[in-house]
């Protein structure tokens, strides 16, 4: 009998050592590849607040990347979170929480333009609380309809509400996505 | 060709293996891989434990008046969800009984997981907060009293409730007699009584933080030779003074300290300020007199609830604004109240329209006096001034006579803070508020 490369059916364990040769030229690309996108999802997550951001990664990263939360949700519904992740064992000092929340509500938060509280209202949109208390106080005369309503309010700053008018809702609650 | 076939397979393996082991250290997160972070270092600042979060329950004690609202029951609303409906917790009585006699007050005992709801029909029921089960029900004296007023009941139970700091004892008004019951908060036993002859019928009340004072108002006055509050030394269970106002007494709150009472009075839209110390009434303080005065003089105009032109006053936890009702315009008027306290500031800027033709005849806070619940069934934004909702039952009614409200909080199931049926004061936020303005003017004075 013939042997079977003879007859040009290859032993799967031949073929199994070709496969494993074409992939070592492409393993420590593949390491560079994930350490690269960590360093960017880093980068990208620090660039919504780089003052707050030291804070949150050794919390917030330990278990996995910041691709878990880099997206939009109310503030009750991140709330919700930090206590799920809690459980999970995720631990942070009084100091590292206040900046996490810091974090959270001034990059990722959805707010209700016109349901959330004063408190939400300044750090979500930057505001101080005299002004977070006039648009309180707007909103139940008129309701807020566009984010050219808000910017109009004195004491908002135009170019905040443009940086975050994606997460400014106006006619319903905060989904959380 | 065995060996060979090994050989190959084991290579296979090896090579494969390196690769696998790479790719798996870079899906763990590495902090060479990214920025530089702050570690946790040991011995840093404390880590806080894991706590499920927190729940926020609005607990409405109904029927109001004469059972006017058409309401019975603990009305439960959620207020981490717009005050939405969650539940309404019956006070088992029959169909032929229902609504059953008009609540007198409600206040709750975190270390026994109880509210409890007292009745002008003679009774203080204690519901488990874990089963919403009546645990027990207090019924006064066994031989009929002499009633005092309309609404007392016969066995001289029972009228506003008080936990006393710690949870363990309730401070409860008889109904409209010269004494209070000291209970057990977890089994309903009485446990003594504090008398109080100058002032005989039993009402409203107050106690500071500290447990050391109570402030024990009668629904009475000068017209039936009364009184209008006893200052009760409460430890030792004995009144230290009486304190007279121009009128009966009718809701009241104090400060921090319990140093000062803001009482309304019969016949008057505002209210009076007294100081326990001295036992002098110090202060009376008026709506302007063109808003009311022609109103409440007119028979034709003259009902309001409660029979005054004002029940109903509090004050913001950190002391700096005493809010009253004002029957005559339908609204909630605010003083500034500035420094000791002594001389408040009408602010009419401040005002909140509420709904009228109902009366707003309460004010309760929740303790960061960021929101307030009161009789008409609003809910306000304090810090804005301005109505945000109403409270509404299962069926989207808005529930008018809304005077026992308690604003708690749940963890796991178990209550965990409580507001107070009163809005009184705070000595913390009262410190805080006095370290603001203080920098404010110091900063003020820079600039200059």
């Amino acid at each position: 009998m013939r042997p079977a490369y003879r007859t040009g059916r290859k032993p799967a364990s031949v073929l199994a050592f070709i496969a494993a040769l074409t992939a070592i030229p492409a393993s420590p690309n593949l390491a560079l590849a994930q350490a690269s996108d960590l360093a960017a999802l880093n980068a990208k997550a620090s660039s919504l607040d780089a003052a707050d951001y030291p804070f949150v990664q050794p919390v917030c990263t330990r278990c996995h990347t910041p691709e878990m939360f880099l997206h939009s949700r109310s503030w009750s519904g991140w709330r919700d979170i930090f206590n799920q992740m809690s459980g999970y064992g995720a631990a942070a000092s009084q100091e590292q929480w206040q900046h996490i929340y810091s974090y959270f509500q001034r990059a990722l938060t959805l707010i209700d333009v016109n349901h959330a509280d004063e408190d939400e209202l300044s750090a979500v949109l930057g505001v101080d609380e005299k002004t977070a208390i006039a648009i309180v106080q707007r909103r139940t005369d008129r309701p807020f309809k566009t984010a050219g309503d808000l910017e109009a309010m004195p004491g908002v700053d135009k170019a905040k509400i443009e940086s975050i008018s994606p997460r400014l809702l106006f006619d319903r609650p905060p989904e959380d996505q | 060709m065995q060996i060979h076939k090994a050989l190959m397979a084991t290579a296979s393996l090896a090579v494969m293996a390196c690769i696998g082991g790479s790719v798996s250290a870079q899906n763990k997160p590495t902090r060479a891989a990214g920025p530089a972070a702050q570690p946790i270092v040991a011995g840093a600042p404390t880590l806080l434990p894991y706590q499920s979060p927190p729940r926020h329950l609005l607990y409405i004690a109904t029927p109001g008046d004469e059972g006017a609202d058409d309401q019975s029951g603990v009305i439960v609303l959620d207020a981490d969800h717009d005050y939405r409906f969650v539940k309404r917790i019956p006070y088992g009585l029959a169909a032929s009984e229902l609504p059953g006699p008009k609540i007198s007050g409600m206040t709750s005992s975190i270390p026994a997981n109880k509210i409890y709801v007292t009745t002008d029909g003679g009774s203080m029921i204690a519901f488990d907060l874990k089963t919403d089960k009546i645990a027990w029900t207090f019924k006064g004296e066994k031989v009929p009293v002499k009633l005092q007023r309309r609404g007392a009941a016969a066995d001289g139970c029972c009228e506003r409730p008080y936990t006393l700091p710690g949870g363990k004892t309730l401070l409860v008004a008889s109904a409209y007699n010269a004494w209070w019951y000291l209970i057990d908060a977890e089994t309903g036993k009485e446990l003594g009584r504090i008398d109080t002859p100058e002032t005989p019928r039993s009402h409203n009340l107050a106690v500071t933080a500290d447990g050391k004072l109570a402030i024990l108002a009668t629904l009475s006055g000068p017209k039936e030779g009364t009184a209008g509050v006893a200052v009760v030394d409460l430890p030792d269970r004995k009144v230290l003074r009486y304190i007279h106002f121009s009128d009966a007494v009718r809701p009241i709150t104090i400060n921090h300290d319990g140093s000062l009472v803001y009482a309304n009075v019969n016949n008057l839209d505002g209210f009076e300020i007294a100081d326990t110390k001295t036992g002098q009434m110090i202060k009376r303080v008026e709506l302007p007199g063109e808003m009311w005065k022609a109103k409440w003089a007119d028979p034709n105009t003259h009902h309001f609830g409660h029979g005054l032109p004002s029940h109903g006053i509090g004050m913001t936890p950190d002391e700096g604004e005493i809010w009253v009702t004002d029957a005559a315009n339908d609204a909630w008027q605010v003083w500034d109240n500035p420094g000791d306290g002594r001389n408040p500031v009408y602010n009419p800027s401040k005002a909140v329209p509420i709904q009228a033709g109902i009366g707003s005849s309460w004010i309760s806070m929740t303790n960061d006096g960021k929101t307030a619940f009161v009789g008409d069934g609003s809910i306000i934004d304090v810090r804005a001034h301005r109505v945000i909702g109403t409270m509404k039952d299962e069926y989207g009614r808005p529930i008018h006579a809304a005077e026992k409200v308690l604003a708690m909080t749940f963890r796991d199931g178990k209550l965990v803070e409580t507001s107070n049926q009163f809005a009184i004061g705070n000595a913390e936020a009262r410190e805080a508020r006095m370290k603001r303005e203080t920098a404010s003017k110091q900063a003020s004075n820079n600039g200059n």
